[in-house]
């Protein structure tokens, strides 16, 4: 019978999640050890976020839960299989994460905060290839970024690698 | 980290921390950061810091990504230098650079000494040597090897980084035949701009040209201990931080060799040996740097593979590092399986066409030759 955790979001909606799908989250996991988890966990992330972490805690649990009962025969080309799946399983909780860049942003802070380093990479890696080809000026819309230089400071800035500026 | 408790506000980087920030931005291409040195004052200062420009280079290497080709080709009017990237084999373009419009003989084209840490060391005749960021396009010439090479029958250059002084330095060994046979050692350094004579070079080259394979901190040459001999004995590596050479054995490769190379691919050393017979090539690797029993042989073309063969490189592994890019006979560039153990028909590279005799890996980085000149206080960009 595995061990069970109730996560209580910051909208108090309670959560109950299997103990070793939440160590994931380093944050978690030390308050466990600390036993500062007796009862309720509260964490300070909203109810909407925190379905999304488990979400992603989950698949990865059971990814590898089943890597460590595999033997070696068949073992590649399952890995195989599985890689698609994942795969899959990744670009459709991509695309629903760049549909909605609120629930993108607030996931970036909760896997801070949880400090799941898998899906804060995962997340980074995302923005990152969201923002590449973008102009500065979609950017600063895009993440509410002030622009503090003159025109003047801007202009002079642009000019010293006009070329990175071309499409 | 402040608690996320708002709801729907609209986005604000000042809410997202700092080390996620810098989280998301190590993962992009130059281009993208150049262009968002002007988002604001805050990410200029980020982009421009050094501790940033380090770990920017740091996750390319780490994650095999933000690479390029450097293709060097002869167009009548001088050299040619053209960047492609590495993971499409395409958007090849051309770089600027101050030596294009040399217009001299074939013999004076301007060639690749060697890439480090997204820096390239160039070397023309006439011109001298220059550096060059072809990510950034920021390139120096160095006045110091203008007319360097009077009198000098051969001549070896090396480009590397020394860790310990965080330096960039080049080596050149010069050969002469005149008035007896003897050598001479010079290091440049880039933080001193000034070049030092360390004193002679105690072997013996089979070839009259030939660049060092950067790897560890070690520039590194393939020689012979005796004068006019016709079989290379050793690797000799040149220490950058200790300024000495050393001694490495080579590996047991056959007898029949036509010519040996050290080269480096993946930041390992690696050995081309060519044969005079059918099987053309051999390339060995050394795991672990140091470790002589590390040496193995990591392919052979097979005889007919290909046709006529007289140079093989291996530049680079593919990111799932199953497949290794070779250039043959000095710009036909082919994919090597690893597993396979075969080769790929001409790998082509979609952009610019010219007829390339030299490729080269380079990482895309954001390290600035003129922040290094002057010593720590000269840092920071400097223009803005």
């Amino acid at each position: 019978m595995a061990i069970m955790y109730a996560l209580k979001s910051s909208d108090n909606e309670i959560f109950e999640v299997e103990q070793k799908v939440i160590e994931q989250s380093e944050t978690i996991k030390k308050m466990i050890e600390d036993g500062a988890a007796t009862g309720e966990i509260p964490l300070q992330v909203s109810s909407k976020t925190l379905a999304k972490v488990l979400e992603w805690c989950k698949q990865r649990q059971h990814k590898t839960v089943e890597n460590e009962n595999d033997d070696n025969k068949g073992k590649r080309k399952k890995e195989r299989d599985e890689d698609d799946d994942i795969k899959e399983w990744e670009n459709k909780f991509s695309d629903e994460l760049k549909a909605d860049k609120d629930v993108l942003f607030d996931l970036l802070l909760a896997s801070n905060y949880l400090d799941l380093p898998a899906l804060l990479s995962f997340l980074c890696q995302l923005v990152a290839d969201m923002v590449a080809g973008k102009m500065p000026e979609e950017i600063r819309r895009m993440f509410n970024i002030e622009n503090d230089f003159t025109p003047e400071e801007e202009k002079a800035i642009t000019a010293e690698h006009g070329w990175a500026f071309q499409p | 980290m402040e608690p996320p408790n708002r709801t729907l506000k609209p986005l604000t980087t000042s809410m997202l921390p700092l080390d996620v920030i810098v989280d998301i931005i190590s993962r992009l291409p130059v281009k993208s950061l150049l262009r968002f040195r002007c988002l604001s004052k805050f990410f200029r200062s980020l982009i421009d810091g050094q501790d940033f420009i380090n770990l920017h280079l740091k996750c390319s290497n780490e994650a095999h990504a933000n690479r390029s080709l450097i293709l060097s080709g002869f167009t009548g009017i001088g050299t040619r230098i053209f960047s492609a990237n590495f993971d499409s084999l395409d958007n090849c373009v051309e770089v600027d650079h101050p030596f294009k419009n040399c217009r001299y003989l074939r013999i004076y084209d301007t060639l690749v000494i060697g890439s480090c840490n997204g820096l390239l060391a160039m070397h023309n005749r006439m011109e001298g040597i220059m550096l060059l960021n072809p990510s950034t396009k920021e390139h120096k010439i160095l006045p110091v090897f203008i007319k360097d090479l009077c009198y000098c029958n051969a001549y070896f250059d090396g480009f590397g980084y020394d860790v310990a002084t965080d330096d960039y330095k080049l080596v050149r060994i010069k050969v002469f035949n005149k008035p007896r046979l003897h050598s001479e050692v010079t290091v440049y350094s880039l933080k001193a701009n000034s070049r030092k004579r360390i004193g002679n070079f105690p072997y013996h080259f089979l070839v009259k040209r030939g660049n060092g394979a950067f790897v560890d901190g070690v520039l590194h040459w393939v020689a012979s201990r005796i004068p006019e001999s016709d079989k290379n004995e050793l690797i000799v590596g040149f220490d950058l931080k200790s300024e000495e050479f050393y001694e490495m054995p080579l590996p047991r490769v056959r007898d029949d060799a036509m010519s040996i190379e050290v080269e480096v691919l993946g930041g390992c050393l690696i050995l081309v040996c060519m044969y005079y017979s059918l099987q053309p090539c051999d390339v060995w690797l050394m795991k672990e740097y140091g470790v002589n029993d590390s040496w193995t042989k990591l392919f052979t073309f097979k005889e007919g593979a290909i046709g006529e063969v007289y140079s093989v490189k291996a530049l680079a592994y593919s990111k799932s590092e199953d497949k290794v890019l070779v250039d043959i006979n000095y710009g036909d560039l082919h994919w090597y399986d690893l597993k396979e153990r075969s080769l790929s028909s001409s790998v082509e590279i979609h952009g610019e066409q010219v007829d390339y005799y030299n490729v080269d890996l380079c990482v895309d980085s954001l390290v600035s030759i003129n922040a290094y000149i002057g010593g720590p206080a000269g840092r920071g960009r400097g223009t803005s």
